[in-house]
């Protein structure tokens, strides 16, 4: 009887390790498309995805992809400009658009009944932009004064710029998604347009609605707005770009006395390791549980041993990156000007030698990755809350994850084993790619 | 054809989104609550709101802040990561929140875990910890974000325009009186702040999978623990200081931020919709508003261009934002001068007018989305002291604007001769 009944639960695990309620097909044309039902919401949301980024363009127009976002507000013959924001906000809707180095997702929330004029737009805009060459100058000041309050007046943003290259000296991973002043110079309508004809189209997008709708629906609409639409025969097979060569033993860091620094801070970069590269999920949530464990909040270890304990630093997080090639798994340490940066960076490596050569194999941490473990798939029942919140987790499907692994995320998380854990926490005792400090004047690093 | 298409989807559309949902009350108690019941979601969210019990009852600043923080950090039978641990288990999630006026509490879980959320709350607000480690802890860190804001533009300028552009009120306080309130603060300072929660100031929302006996526990709970009353200060009105019209802060920085604020209507004054659209019109959020049109569409001088209505307690302003590089400054602070003018002058278009209300009301209706943007949403409807019915009817008040109300309440209120504009940037740097 007992394996009857385990078999039983394990069947009723499967069906509820899903995060949502989800409808996965895709059109003959190659659109993809996600629904995510939301019995309570009045409102539906939907978000066109592009498999494109920054680190697609070509390196004399980087970020060219975030000009493109901002220039598919400008509208198509059918919609001119200023009328796609009119119908949507007349709808009491609103709706924007990010752009990343591996996607740009346009999105809006709209009361339910606006459903159909939101798709109608989208589908319009991928086939049909259509703006005025006038119209590109103007533009380019607004990204300009975009770059201007997201790098040039943040205090730290020049140095990212430098330290993003550091990490990156060949990928595009290295360079600002919106680009360099001279990239952004470099935008003209016609590789504007260059840029839309190649990566714009049904077979290079997905498609994520959420909102309480049947699936039949559902179905029929976008086969009714979105089935006319041609592939293009130009969405390469594979985003292949600039790889950084593999150097062993090189040593990168960057100090900076940083007079808009009132704070001492520090990241610790390891390699990752990207989806395409490991195939496999888990093998990526495994660095997304490291890090929880390590620095995901106040009562992670390295929290507790370098903030709670031994008051070495004002907080220690762990973020991995994930992208469509790899990025990085950071170290994050914030010091009051009291703190010793060395003193912090040399407990740390400590703490982490004594966690893989000893502490890592103990009974004591195993029960931790289990409850750490059920932590994180307890928070992720939370997503579901809202339409809006909902598409968006969907955007790494232009990270190389089909709808299904994103929606899977909780046996992901499940699947994630102590071996692969532990072989994060020895990749964290090499050698960093990189080191950044920044730190305010008359701060002395000891030797 | 282009228009055709355009109108075809326009045609349709209700001059204003109404909203079908039905806010539930019960009153428990005393207490007024306001749910959304719903069997679809294992969800579960509520918040307790405390009226009246935010910063500007502070002895030292920062109270509130480091009281906010600390509710985080324990209970006398679980110290900071036992309580925090047990949080994580047990799938709640705690928010809290506060500003110049109000405090609040919420938490979301999920269904089976409700019970365990309410003895939270209640050993929260009877038991907690405040140890002395926490508390040094979140004062380290808190002061050094703080210092590390002011060379922050977006902080520093609204950190300037506090100081600069009204008069001394407890409202107002500086970053570096938050430090130096930080650096004393005591234990016994935030037990302080307990008093002011009472039963006479408690409001209570809810929203998902939970029913009226369910949330009676909770308020029961909370009835027994907390005083009658609340021990509040009086406040005196904030003002604006109109010493000055235009201040200058210098950072060395080339996008300059320049902040402005005008005094506007109170909340609860009936041309308040018309207030609402008028100002929606002018600047607000929406592509469409006459300074994002005027700055950033026609000539591409900033990135973003916008103004809100603050209405607290005591002060009813409107206040903006843009950024503008160093040598657009005079032109932009020109432009949003010529806006209000032009405005006041001959009010908006009825096209204009039409327009601002279906996109006031449908981006109202939008705060119900998800669980927790509705009991944020309700709570702030209680704290202003509106009844329930306000959402059902809000969009028929908008409705029922018209041009001469909109040209009215400008006349009053869009007054270019009140403005007061902080610039930070560097073409002072030099100067001062």
């Amino acid at each position: 009887m007992l394996w009857l009944l385990s078999a039983v639960m394990m069947g009723k695990d499967m069906t509820e390790s899903a995060l949502f309620n989800m409808v996965n097909f895709r059109l003959k044309n190659g659109l993809e498309v996600v629904f995510l039902k939301n019995k309570i919401s009045s409102a539906a949301s939907a978000g066109v995805l592009y498999k494109y980024g920054s680190a697609d363009d070509d390196p004399k127009t980087y970020g060219i992809a975030h000009f493109l976002e901002h220039m598919m507000f400008k509208g198509t013959k059918q919609y001119p400009k200023g009328q796609l924001d009119e119908i949507i906000m007349r709808l009491g809707g609103s709706h924007n658009a990010y752009t990343s180095w591996d996607k740009t997702f346009y999105y809006a929330v709209v009361p339910k009944d606006g459903l159909r004029t939101v798709l109608t737009l989208e589908a319009d805009r991928m086939l049909n932009l259509s703006f005025d060459d006038a119209e590109v100058e103007p533009e380019k000041g607004a990204v300009k004064e975009e770059e201007n309050m997201h790098i040039k007046n943040h205090p730290f943003g020049e140095t990212i710029k430098i330290w993003l290259r550091t990490l990156f000296p060949v990928h595009p991973y290295g360079v600002e998604i919106i680009g360099y002043p001279e990239h952004i110079e470099a935008y003209n309508a016609h590789n504007t347009r260059e840029a839309y004809q190649q990566w714009y189209a049904p077979n290079n997008a997905v498609l994520i609605i959420s909102g309480n709708f049947e699936e039949t629906f559902i179905r029929n609409l976008v086969e009714e707005l979105f089935g006319g639409l041609p592939p293009s025969p130009h969405i390469p097979e594979e985003r292949k770009r600039h790889q950084d060569p593999k150097i062993e033993g090189l040593a990168r860091t960057i100090v900076q006395e940083n007079t808009r620094s009132s704070v001492v801070f520090c990241e610790l970069a390891y390699p990752s390791i990207s989806l395409q590269e490991a195939k496999n999920p888990a093998a990526i949530m495994a660095y997304n549980v490291a890090a929880f464990i390590l620095g995901g909040n106040d009562v992670s270890l390295l929290y507790k041993d370098l903030v709670r304990t031994k008051k070495l630093a004002i907080s220690v997080s762990l973020s991995h990156q994930t992208g469509l090639d790899t990025r990085h798994i950071c170290v994050d340490f914030e010091l009051a000007p009291t703190m010793d940066v060395k003193i912090c960076i040399d407990t740390y490596k400590k703490f982490m030698k004594e966690l893989v050569d000893y502490n890592m194999n103990q009974d004591w941490f195993k029960k931790r990755f289990e409850e750490v473990k059920n932590q994180l798939k307890g928070q992720m029942v939370f997503a579901v809350d809202g339409t809006t919140n909902a598409i968006r987790i969907f955007d790494r499907c232009a990270e190389g994850h089909t709808p299904e692994q994103v929606n899977q995320v909780i046996k992901n998380i499940d699947q994630v084993t102590l071996e692969q854990v532990q072989d994060v926490f020895r990749q964290l005792t090499a050698k960093p790619t990189g080191t950044l400090i920044i730190h305010p004047p008359h701060y002395q690093i000891s030797e | 054809m282009t228009h055709q298409a355009h109108k075809d989807h326009l045609k349709d559309l209700p001059r204003i989104a109404k909203i079908d949902i039905k806010i539930q009350t019960a009153t428990v108690n005393n207490i007024p609550i306001w749910y959304l019941p719903t069997q679809d979601t294992e969800l579960v969210c509520f918040k307790i709101s405390f009226k009246g019990a935010g910063t500007v009852q502070d002895s030292i600043p920062g109270i509130t802040k480091m009281f906010s923080s600390m509710l985080n950090e324990g209970t006398e039978d679980m110290n900071s990561e036992t309580f925090q641990n047990f949080m994580l288990n047990n799938q709640i999630q705690l928010f809290t929140d506060y500003d110049a006026d109000h405090l609040g509490i919420a938490i979301r879980t999920i269904k089976p875990k409700i019970h365990e959320a309410f003895d939270v709350i209640i050993k929260i607000m009877n038991n907690l910890k405040l140890a002395e480690e926490d508390l040094e802890r979140n004062r380290a860190d808190m002061i050094v974000s703080l210092e590390q804001s002011k060379h922050d533009p977006f902080s520093l300028s609204a950190d300037a325009l506090k100081r600069l552009a009204y008069k001394k009120h407890p409202y107002f306080t500086s970053i570096d009186e938050q430090i130096a309130g930080l650096k004393t603060i005591k234990s016994e300072d935030l037990r302080t702040v307990f008093k002011r929660l009472g039963q006479d100031n408690l409001l209570v929302t809810c929203a998902g999978n939970i029913d009226v006996p369910t949330i009676t526990k909770l308020v029961n709970g909370l009835t027994n623990i907390l005083p009658k009353n609340a021990e509040l200060k009086t406040i005196p009105d904030a003002e604006l200081n109109h010493e000055k019209s235009i201040h200058h802060v210098s950072m060395p920085i080339p996008q300059s931020v320049i902040r402005f604020t005008i005094p506007a209507i109170p909340l609860h004054d009936p041309d308040y919709y018309a207030y609402e659209l008028m100002e929606g019109i002018f600047g607000g959020t929406s592509m469409k508003s006459r300074l994002f049109q005027d700055i950033r569409e026609k000539r591409g001088l900033a990135y973003y261009a916008q103004t809100n209505i603050i209405n607290m307690e005591k002060l009813d302003v409107m206040q903006g934002a843009t950024g503008v590089s160093t040598e657009n400054e005079h032109a932009v602070v020109q432009l949003i001068k010529d806006n209000m003018i032009k405005i006041q002058k001959e009010g908006t278009t009825q096209e204009e007018l039409d327009f601002e209300k279906q996109h006031s009301s449908g981006i109202f209706a939008l705060n119900f989305d998800s669980l927790q943007g509705t009991v944020q949403t309700l709570s702030h409807l209680q704290l202003d002291g509106f009844p329930s019915t306000y959402i059902n009817d809000y969009a028929k008040h908008l409705d029922s604007v018209n041009l001469e109300q909109i040209k009215k309440v400008a006349q009053k209120y869009l007054n270019s001769k009140k403005l007061i504009i902080v610039i930070t940037g560097q073409s002072h740097a030099m100067a001062s």
